[in-house]
């Protein structure tokens, strides 16, 4: 039974790719080709940390820098693997069907496991696989370590889906499913945050010095800590593979398989008990049911529909934090590069431009927070979309309420980022006056041009809070406001330069130009977006 | 009053909606057909959800294509799935509706009364919709749409997911609504409920009216069958469910 099922996902998955119109594979291509670039992108990094660290400690150095590498990308997927298992295992639509057929629970539920491994293995093939193969490069591997490798990785991917399943069974007998998924999904964003954080400072050591960096990492490994886990047993495969330690690789892979076979035993155990209780959307939201009557017993009065429409994006973005979460990120991010050029350039005299460079961080993430925020405030509310399409109001006026929201959350944004920047870098009061309300008024264009992508690229049929805007609109998204402030930016240098370098005016009133430049182009930016969103919202088609 | 004329829709080569006209008066019209008929379609090209490829349609003497506010505030619309926002608690969510129709604050505050004690909702109202039960969602769907006192009311298998008082209720509020002048549209599967409710009925089928009149009308003009189930199916092909009978009967 177990194998018709496993057809049958082989054959959805095939469909995927031949049964689909072209523009979608055409999409699956250019995903492709993104994933080789960016596996390279990590794999020429890895090898590069692999080869240093061969070089200062030999391949027992390489083996203790993998081991911590291993151990971070253990735990994401670890917490990616929960939020996938909550899904697959308590909301997706396929459980009915599955569990009133003649299978037992426990052959659903290892087909479920095998289900959510896959799921969770993009992000091993993201991160993991080139990682693993740029470390018998870095050392000349032979031949065997590469099949060894796959084998070995299959087996360490199955480990952390498994741990999910019980930590996912776990959460959702103590909090509703959703709510579950959605802690999952925000303690996974801070990880990410961290491993990118660490990976930065990382990168600024090995810049600096090598033998520094690769000494943080070992430091970091010292111990035998590590090597209890299933990541130091796959990096002890991995290097008695290259070694030719024969015995090392079956201990290290026999631990490796125990553990899997444990988590399989013990979570099939678990998921019987709590399958008995009955399987479904319904049974498991329900428990939700209690905690929503503090809700909106207030609400009573009708005020004006701006008010309206805004008080209603604001309580779906309340309730749908992964978008907060996004943005929380995105503000950590600006204060880590902030943190990391301060550190690069600790000891250096630094101009005055160069004083001012961690501003354009400020600039560029609370430009790039609005445009995610914006564009996703549209497919926020889902197939009762069409509420906003049959609504006797110009779709103009749902739109403003939705850019009003997404400008002030950018805000938010830029005021935290410039404070930080300049208490770090000891800037006047003034500067960061000036700043902020650049980055503000960058913000209002941005969240005008999110709103633009947003009309277009919207996905309505959402199951996942990461899947509103197709891919292409999510890439448009990271990339546009970059583009947006960098013109802005030479835009204003332009007129700064013209006025003060040609014309020879003072320094304020060049300034002072560059800033109205900078008004007058967000404002028109705003109000071009805003119609070009109200209208392609008014002639979209409704297909739901 | 609801006047659609030569109305076609097509998805790539499939043709949804071919050539229909239309007129609703100050009646419940029923609207029938096999799935995928093209009835969806039709109430989405109606309620401006959709734009035809060809064709018009008027609301209450509102052009919706150059009057689609005018056209709009007529229209109350409950479409096949309800739809609402699951984020909002019930009262958030018809309070906004009614800021959305621009209802004055009394009127809003009585209706939403009048509704939830006409739907059963009052122990549910301050929850989260993402925990309603579909027949729940349902209710809070019809509740949203009537909010605003529409002159037209558009139903889209309105009585999916009832409890049977709920759909007792929806009836008698229908027949009410109709009496108050109101136009009401409805789509459904259920005949007894277009048989016994019904001031007229359309039969859709692959995108072309193939029927329309009142019951009598129908009957009229079939000479074979009486019961508007023997007559939607010998319009729609329905003659091949003798075959299911049939092949039951022999295994």
């Amino acid at each position: 039974m177990l194998s018709c099922l496993l057809r049958n996902k082989v054959r959805i998955y095939l469909n995927l790719l031949h049964k689909v119109e072209g523009s979608r594979r055409a999409r699956t291509f250019a995903l492709v080709v993104l994933w080789m670039v960016f596996v390279s992108y990590v794999f020429q990094g890895s090898q590069a940390l692999f080869r240093a660290a061969v070089e200062i400690g030999g391949p027992e150095a390489a083996s203790k820098v993998l081991a911590p590498i291993l151990f971070a990308l253990l735990v994401a997927l670890l917490l990616s693997g929960t939020t996938i298992c909550i899904h697959v295992l308590f909301i997706s639509q396929d459980l009915p069907l599955l569990l009133s057929a003649p299978l037992s629970r426990r052959t659903v539920f290892v087909y479920k496991l095998i289900e959510a491994t896959l799921g969770n293995s993009s992000l091993f093939l993201m991160l993991g696989v080139p990682v693993l193969l740029s470390f018998g490069a870095a050392q000349q591997a032979a031949w065997w370590y590469y099949p060894g490798m796959l084998v070995a990785a299959a087996v360490f991917l199955v480990v952390p889906t498994g741990l999910s399943a019980m930590v996912a069974l776990l959460a959702v007998r103590l909090l509703p499913v959703r709510r579950a998924r959605e802690v999952m999904s925000a303690a996974l964003a801070l990880v990410f945050l961290a491993i990118w954080t660490g990976m930065q400072l990382l990168r600024t050591s090995l810049d600096a010095n090598q033998v520094a960096g690769v000494g943080s990492i070992l430091s970091f490994a010292r111990g035998n800590w590590l090597a209890a886990t299933p990541a130091g047993w796959l990096a002890a495969i991995l290097s008695a593979l290259l070694q030719g330690k024969w015995i090392t690789v079956l201990v290290s892979g026999g631990l490796l398989m125990g553990s899997t076979a444990v988590m399989i035993i013990v979570s099939v155990a678990l998921v019987d008990a709590v399958y008995s209780r009955g399987v479904g959307k319904e049974e498991f939201v329900a428990q939700a049911g209690e905690v929503g009557g503090r809700h909106g017993r207030t609400v009573g009065n009708t005020g004006s529909l701006l008010r309206a429409a805004f008080l209603k994006d604001l309580r779906l973005l309340r309730r749908e934090p992964t978008q907060l979460v996004q943005l929380v990120m995105l503000a950590a991010m600006m204060i880590v590069m902030a943190i990391v050029l301060k550190r690069d350039n600790q000891g250096e005299p630094l101009s005055r431009l160069e004083m001012l460079m961690p501003f354009i961080f400020v600039v560029m993430f609370s430009a790039m927070s609005t445009v995610g925020i914006s564009a996703r405030l549209i497919p926020l509310e889902g197939k009762a979309f069409y509420l906003t399409k049959i609504a006797p109001q110009p779709p103009i006026r749902f739109l403003a309420a939705k850019l009003l929201l997404g400008w002030m959350l950018g805000t938010v944004v830029a005021l935290f980022g410039a404070a930080v920047v300049t208490a770090l870098f000891a800037h006047s009061l003034l500067v960061a006056l000036g700043v902020f309300t650049v980055a503000s008024l960058v913000c209002l264009s941005t969240g005008g041009i999110g709103l633009v992508l947003g009309a277009f690229f919207a996905d309505f049929d959402w199951e996942s809070p990461k899947r509103m805007i197709t891919v292409g609109g999510g890439l448009l998204s990271a990339v546009v406001p970059l583009v947006y402030a960098a013109l802005l930016a030479a835009l204003a240098f332009a007129v700064y330069q013209l006025l003060y370098g040609l014309f020879g005016v003072t320094l304020t009133v060049a300034a002072l130009a560059g800033a109205c430049m900078v008004i007058v182009v967000s404002a028109g930016v705003a109000v071009a977006s805003l119609l070009a969103a109200g209208r392609r919202v008014q002639t979209m088609a409704w297909l739901y | 009053m609801i006047v659609a004329e030569e109305l076609n829709k097509r998805y790539g080569a499939t043709v949804a909606v071919e050539g229909l006209s239309l007129t609703v008066g100050n009646e419940l019209f029923v609207f029938l057909g096999p799935n995928g008929a093209g009835k969806t379609t039709t109430i989405k090209m109606m309620t401006g959800l959709l734009k035809p490829d060809h064709g018009r349609v008027s609301i209450n003497g509102f052009d919706l294509p150059t009057q689609p506010l005018e056209a709009k505030r007529c229209i109350g619309l409950v479409p096949e799935r309800p739809y609402v926002y699951p984020k909002l608690t019930g009262r958030e969510f018809l309070f906004f509706m009614a800021t959305l129709y621009q209802v004055p604050r009394e009127a809003a505050l009585r209706r939403f009364d009048n509704l939830v004690e006409l739907f059963d909702l009052g122990s549910h109202i301050d929850r989260l919709i993402e925990t309603y039960s579909h027949g729940l969602r349902q209710k809070i769907a019809l509740s949203g749409a009537l909010i605003h006192d529409p002159k037209v009311l558009f139903l889209d298998e309105p009585t999916v997911g009832l409890d049977p008082k709920s759909a007792r209720n929806l009836k008698n509020l229908l027949k009410g609504l109709v009496q108050k002048g109101v136009t009401v549209f409805m789509s459904t599967h259920i005949l007894e409920i277009a048989e016994s409710m019904c001031d007229r009925v359309g039969i859709i089928d692959k995108g072309k009216l193939v029927a329309l009149g009142t019951m009598a009308e129908l009957r009229r003009r079939s000479t074979r069958h009486q019961s508007l189930e023997d007559i939607f199916l010998e319009l729609t092909g329905g003659d091949e469910y003798r075959e299911v009978l049939k092949y039951l009967e022999e295994s």
